[in-house]
């Protein structure tokens, strides 16, 4: 670790040393409400250099002394050229304005040649706007439903929330919002992400090569920022549809300087059901609903220094109510996350940025049971899971010189655990031991890296992340025998003395050389080390899910990712297209015990009913991309293998991971018929999904009992889907604007298997007896409008 | 959380229920292998029972017939036991309960503290078992619980202690004299319990509903709908019943066994959680089901009216 950061000096020092060299620098906003511009694009025109803003909307290019013709653009925006003599250090903040019509050149100078020149490969950029482009997802835009259409990328299948990248399974992508951990990303059913598409600005999906300034996940890293609010003037959005509405107000506090910017949305699924529900059913007083707010502010201080504030808060209810048996029963559960940060600029070639957050994710069930002539009060029930986090990050980003960009930073995190909780009120008694239940503690990081750039053909990222896990009392570990079922011994750990302790060292390097001025080859390398994970009861993920830390019996979860691709232009860059093949070797992957049914962790802790194993997965993604034009669109082909092999399950022998996928191919469109209509559609197909089916059956003591065949050895029938989708831009004045959008989600009502069941009729005696193989499925053909609006 | 887990996935089949469709689908399956299955005890001074079944493929057809040949009995096999120095090669005998054909052992009565190997010779295989009588515990107070709804049905309760060391495990089986041949497990709640939250505590089974003869595939629970009593004369005891009530206790292996059969019970079908595989302690060649020695306390009791017992025996 010394060598190298001696080595990198070094380095630095003497290709600065070179040329008289001087930066611009500066930020690139939207001229109409002041928003900071994320991933635009600063080129010097006839020349090989460039830059793109980062996540404040900050660009710094740095350039020998001289004349020179520079290009901002960004894609939505119509391109300014600056003709600029460098003889200082100039700093030129622009305000693109937004293209009425996204012509042509509009979209291919906002993205340029950013898909060859980057060094960092398997990562994608998606701004906002580009996403509100594809079908909406039940009047809804959705960024997780439009990350699914990537290759590599893959949907968990009808019902289920997470997303898989490259076969890694939900817990191994790192979802951040303004740089916090968001646990759980969607809602019931994985129908809508927790996102509000209104709220957000831009987001990055990194498959693989993830720099070393991300870790704590195997798998993927998405990152998504929110909009800082409109800096200019008053400002409304908002959607009614047919599932859920959506209202969005930002504005300035202080023009230019301080802005806020309020979100939110709620389904009425639960109203709209209600009716449906028999008043003789049992379920007359349930329903469900899930609801969303954004909040953010932020403050200008100076060009140098900067304050964001941002707030998220979300929740699904399911609610069943049966007043004549005198029972309720509420089951809760979300996210909630603060976080503020400061950036701050030292100089145009060296800032900084500290961060501070807190984010809690709940599950919770509480059940009341109130006899009326029960003078008690009836008895409560409450068992709660979550985890809830307080960290602090600081990261600085060094431009020494045009060749370079260096990266470092620490940050530290708090977690404290429940894994399961309960507390139950039963008339005046009460009993709570929640407490008791919580698992606490301290994770934290350093790194350093950089990208250099060594000749204007041949780029190297080269990153290092330390990272150590601590898991410290006060915790109680229950000893169990071999089978699970007998306890052997306790071990009480006092407050603050240290469970377990991990650390790792991850090395992250990727390497980009182009070809030409139209095509690059990269390749890249990662080791990850993950030390919170998803246990998951079942093939399908479900709020039951526990997020456990590591512990005495539970180590880091391990990951290690090559990949090559090979990324070509064609036609004037109009079609970008790319072939990358990865392969990922895992360890200390989680499964749960056979038939564990975990207990109320009375006497007992969550994590006495994991099993361990390794996996690998390795594939091949396609992906053709049409950027320009009345037409666009893009297709996705992923064809991989995932297998996991575990000495508790079928003898050691590999098994399909429950999201091995062998094919999975994307299809999206989008044309502009004119200034008001615009057509879009989606197809998508996937191979099914794995499940485990009984084979045989005996009796035991009069009753049926099931055998089992091999872990997930049966596939579902492949899932396929098609939806359509209109946009009518009906108006738009001065002060209003307003357009409609009808969409069809599955659109020939394809039956897409959510799970299988097996069901008996008929009676032995007088031979009607059969077994029935039941498929059931989630969404049918599902049409919605939404009408949106913005004033 | 394994009741949570219960009821929070009923409560979403319920959600899939509204929004979701079903249909029929044909599923290709491989076919398991041929597996004997032993429902073998050896209890407190009795002779050993054992009862032999085989499994079969999940769609196969199932009919009177193919059930009933599905029961090996008589001449088909041969089962032993041995307690070290005697052996009894049991013989075929018609129990009241399916599958009804069996064996019975003439030789060797269970004892506390031995040690009893099964040895069953059966299409060419050889299956091999043990197991363990542990000490017995008495049953100690029983009392009756009358319904509130009716005048003379009721639960019936009783209280043991539970011994000084750690591992003792119990299952409790109830019969009434006047209708039923056999011990059954209660009509609701399981049957065994251990002292893994309390030891040398006084523990009680409590309530204890009546018993009857499980057969998932010859179900004769006959409530009668129309009677508003119906379902308090199949849970409950009646004044005027002849009660015996079994508390037995065996060994840890034999306790696993059940336990993994209640996870199965419970997780069986549930597509939200994974499947649960039962235990067995069958060894040889390809077998599943239990041979367990059970260490047993029997209390009779003759229930008198809706507060007095009089214990028989």
């Amino acid at each position: 670790m010394k060598k190298t950061t001696i080595l990198l000096t070094l380095l630095v020092i003497l290709t600065s040393l070179s040329a008289q060299k001087y930066t611009i620098s500066g930020y690139i906003k939207d001229k109409s409400n002041g928003e900071e511009l994320i991933g635009a694009n600063v080129i010097v025109i006839d020349g090989k250099n460039g830059a793109t803003t980062n996540t404040y909307g900050f660009y710094t290019l740095s350039l020998p002394k001289g004349k020179y013709t520079i290009s901002f653009s960004f894609i939505g925006y119509t391109e300014i050229t600056k003709e600029i003599n460098l003889n200082s250090d100039k700093s030129f903040n622009i305000e693109l304005e937004s293209s009425a019509f996204m012509t042509q050149e509009v979209i291919v100078s906002g993205e340029k040649k950013s898909n060859i020149e980057d060094s960092k490969m398997s990562v994608i950029k998606l701004p906002i706007e580009t996403v509100k482009t594809l079908p909406a997802f039940m009047g809804e835009v959705d960024i997780l439903k439009t990350i699914q259409l990537l290759p590599g990328v893959q949907a968990s299948g009808e019902g289920n929330s997470g997303f898989y990248v490259r076969g890694g399974g939900p817990d191994q992508n790192l979802i951040l919002l303004d740089e916090a951990t968001i646990y759980n990303a969607a809602h019931l059913f994985g129908f809508f992400s927790v996102f509000n598409a209104d709220a957000l600005k831009d987001m990055e999906l990194y498959k693989g090569g993830m720099p070393a300034e991300y870790g704590g996940r195997i798998s993927s890293v998405l990152d998504i920022s929110m909009k800082n609010g409109n800096m200019k003037e008053f400002q409304a959005d908002g959607g009614i549809g047919t599932i859920a509405s959506r209202f969005t107000i930002q504005g300035p506090i202080i023009k230019d300087k301080c802005s806020y910017l309020i979100s939110g949305r709620r389904t009425y699924i639960d109203i709209l059901v209600k009716p449906f529900v028999k008043k003789t059913s049992p379920f007359k007083g349930s329903g469900y609903h899930f609801y969303d707010l954004n909040a953010k502010f932020n403050y200008r201080f100076s060009d140098k220094d900067r304050l964001f504030f941002s707030s998220y808060y979300g929740e699904d209810v399911f609610e069943f109510k049966s007043d004549a048996a005198g029972f309720g029963m509420s089951i809760p559960w979300g996210n909630g996350m603060a976080s503020l940060r400061w950036n701050h600029l030292y100089s145009s070639t060296f800032f900084s940025n500290t961060t501070l957050v807190a984010s809690d994710y709940k599950f919770r069930t509480e059940v009341k049971m109130e006899d009326p002539e029960d003078e008690d009060g009836g008895f409560q029930f409450i068992q709660s899971s979550g985890i809830r986090d307080y960290y602090i990050k600081q990261d600085y980003t060094w431009i020494p010189n045009p060749q370079h960009t260096v990266k470092f930073g620490l940050n530290y995190i708090y977690h404290i655990f429940t894994p399961n909780s309960v507390s139950a009120k039963f008339g005046d008694i009460v009993f709570d031991d929640s407490d008791n239940r919580k698992q606490y503690a301290h994770e934290a990081a350093i790194y350093l890296g950089d990208d250099f750039k060594i000749s204007d053909k041949l780029t190297i990222y080269a990153g290092v992340r330390g990272s150590m896990f601590n898991q410290v009392g006060a915790f109680t570990r229950y000893v169990k025998d071999d089978l699970r079922i007998q306890n052997i011994d306790t071990i009480v750990y006092g407050q603050g003395e240290s469970v377990a302790f991990y650390n790792s060292l991850e090395p992250r390097a990727s390497i980009k050389y182009s070809l030409n001025s139209k095509s690059s080859l990269k390749a890249s390398f990662m080791q990850n080390k993950q030390y919170i994970h998803l246990a998951s009861l079942s093939a399908s993920t479900l709020p039951t899910d526990l997020w456990v830390p590591c512990s005495d019996i539970v180590e880091p979860q391990k990951g290690r990712q090559y990949a090559v691709g090979y990324f070509r232009n064609f036609f004037d860059d109009k079609y970008e297209t790319s072939v990358e093949l990865y392969y990922k070797d895992l360890f200390n992957l989680i499964e749960y015990a056979d038939g564990a049914l975990p207990g109320d962790d009375i006497g007992d802790n969550a994590d006495n009913y994991f099993i361990f194993g390794d996996g690998y997965s390795y594939g091949l993604e396609l992906f053709i991309k049409k950027r320009a034009g009345q037409f666009t669109g893009w297709i996705g082909y992923t064809w991989s293998k995932t297998d996991r092999f575990f000495n508790d399950i079928d003898n050691g022998n590999p098994f399909p991971a429950k999201y091995d996928r062998r094919h999975d191919i994307s299809l999206t469109g989008t044309y502009k018929i004119n200034k008001k209509w615009t057509v879009s559609s989606v197809f998508v197909y996937a191979t099914g999904n794995t499940t485990t089916l009984p084979i045989g059956r005996y009796m035991l003591d009069g009753e049926i009992v099931s055998e089992y065949g091999e872990r997930n050895s049966y596939r579902m029938a492949p899932y396929h889907r098609l939806d359509l989708s209109v946009t009518w831009n009906h108006k738009k004045t001065e002060k209003w604007e307003s357009s409609w959008n009808f969409s069809i989600y599955n659109v020939y009502n394809r039956k897409n298997p959510y799970f299988i069941y097996f069901e008996n009729e008929g009676s032995v005696s007088d031979g009607s007896f059969v077994s029935k193989a039941k498929q059931v499925s989630l969404f049918p053909i599902l049409p919605s409008i939404t009408w949106n609006f913005k004033f | 959380m394994k009741n949570t887990i219960k009821s929070i996935s009923y409560i979403l089949l319920i959600l899939v229920a509204f929004v979701s469709c079903e249909k029929d689908i044909s599923v290709d399956m491989p076919k398991p292998e041929d597996k004997l299955v032993v429902e073998g005890i050896i209890e407190l001074n009795d002779y050993s029972i054992v009862f032999l079944t085989k499994n079969a493929a999940y769609f196969d057809i199932v009919d009177t017939a193919t059930v009933n040949n599905s029961i090996i009995s008589g001449g088909q096999a041969t089962v032993i036991v041995t307690d070290g120095s005697i052996t009894d090669t049991l013989v075929p005998h018609v129990f009241p309960k399916w599958p009804y054909y069996g064996y019975y052992g003439t030789q060797i009565k269970g004892s506390i503290g031995n040690t009893y190997d099964l040895k069953i010779l059966y299409d060419n295989n050889e299956y091999t078992a043990t197991t363990f009588i542990p000490d017995t515990v008495g049953i100690d107070s029983v009392w009756f619980d009358k319904f509130e709804q009716t005048d003379s049905l009721g639960f019936l309760n009783f209280n043991f202690q539970d011994p000084y060391e750690n591992g003792n495990y119990y299952s409790c089986l109830v019969r009434v004299h006047q209708t039923q041949p056999w011990f059954y497990r209660s009509y609701f709640g399981t049957h065994i319990t251990d002292d893994k939250l309390g030891n040398n505590m006084k523990f009680s089974y409590s309530p204890i509903s009546k018993g009857y003869e499980r057969n998932s595939f010859f179900n004769n629970s006959s409530n009668n709908g129309d009677d508003p009593l119906g379902i308090f004369k199949e849970i409950g005891f009646s004044v005027g019943d002849t009660v015996s009530l079994k508390l037995s206790t065996m060994d840890q292996i034999s306790y696993n066994i059940w336990g993994s059969w209640y996870s199965h019970q419970a997780t069986s079908g549930n597509p939200f959680t994974n499947p649960a595989t039962v235990l067995t302690n069958i060894d040889g060649a390809p077998a599943k089901g239990y041979w367990i020695g059970y260490g047993s306390d029997i209390k009779t009791v003759y229930i008198t009216d809706t507060v007095n017992i009089e214990i028989i025996d």
